[in-house]
């Protein structure tokens, strides 16, 4: 099965996911292992980074 | 006209806001103000409101195990402009605003607003610009399994003559 590409869209319930073409099934053991990278916790520095990620610049209204 | 005094917040020392998926709460309310001491404003004329606004929104489901859009923007507002007898450009009804687009469950923005007694004078006393410091203190927390926090103070300058200054 191909590598699937980190930006690749996902089904909702995570057994697919969109090469563009069509929807493919997830390899199990790759989708295993997304599970387990999904119980990671999102800490404070993960936080800070998803704020500076979205925060925008100052601006007059 | 002659030496205009230290320029003196006469209204309010704090604003707070609070805000969560529900919507705004205002638990601190009001304007501050930055007239020279012994001068309440009555008489004053002009001013044009101005609004500067710091935006975060998050669209994209930034991390495979977090998928928590929100959209919220804080500000500050204020009368600028303000002239007495046709002279200075004074500063009134100054304020911090927050306005939410969405916000996640279990998800709070905390926005604090700090005035001083008094403001700063610029320009020249025939001509005097008003000039208030206040420091933004913003905190979200997030329950997402376990809690986050995060916390940014700022301190911000908004002037009489419409200028202003707030630190990246």
């Amino acid at each position: 099965m191909a590598d699937i590409p980190a930006d690749a869209p996902r089904s909702e319930d995570g057994h697919y996911w969109w090469d563009g073409a069509q929807w493919q099934l997830v390899d199990q053991a790759q989708h295993n292992g997304q599970q387990a990278a999904a119980q990671q916790p999102l800490t404070d520095d993960l936080f800070a980074n998803m704020l500076q990620a979205a925060e925008t610049d100052v601006a007059e209204a | 006209m002659g030496e205009v005094a230290d320029i003196v917040n006469s209204g309010v020392a704090i604003i707070h806001l609070l805000a969560n998926h529900a919507g705004v709460q205002t638990v601190q309310g009001g304007y501050a103000n930055g007239f020279p001491m012994g001068y309440d404003g009555n008489g004053s004329s002009g001013g044009t409101f101005k609004q500067i606004t710091k935006k975060w929104k998050q669209s994209s489901d930034w991390y495979d195990f977090l998928n928590a859009d929100f959209d919220f923007t804080v500000g500050v507002s204020w009368l600028w402009g303000v002239h007495k007898d046709g002279n200075g450009h004074y500063i009134d009804q100054i304020t911090a605003t927050l306005e939410v687009g969405y916000l996640p469950i279990d998800f709070t923005v905390d926005v604090q607003a700090n005035f001083p007694t008094h403001g700063n004078k610029f320009g020249t006393d025939d001509d005097v610009i008003a000039g208030m410091p206040l420091t933004m203190s913003i905190t979200l927390d997030y329950m997402f399994g376990q809690a986050v926090s995060w916390r940014q103070q700022k301190n911000v300058v908004v002037l009489g003559d419409g200028t202003w200054t707030w630190p990246s």
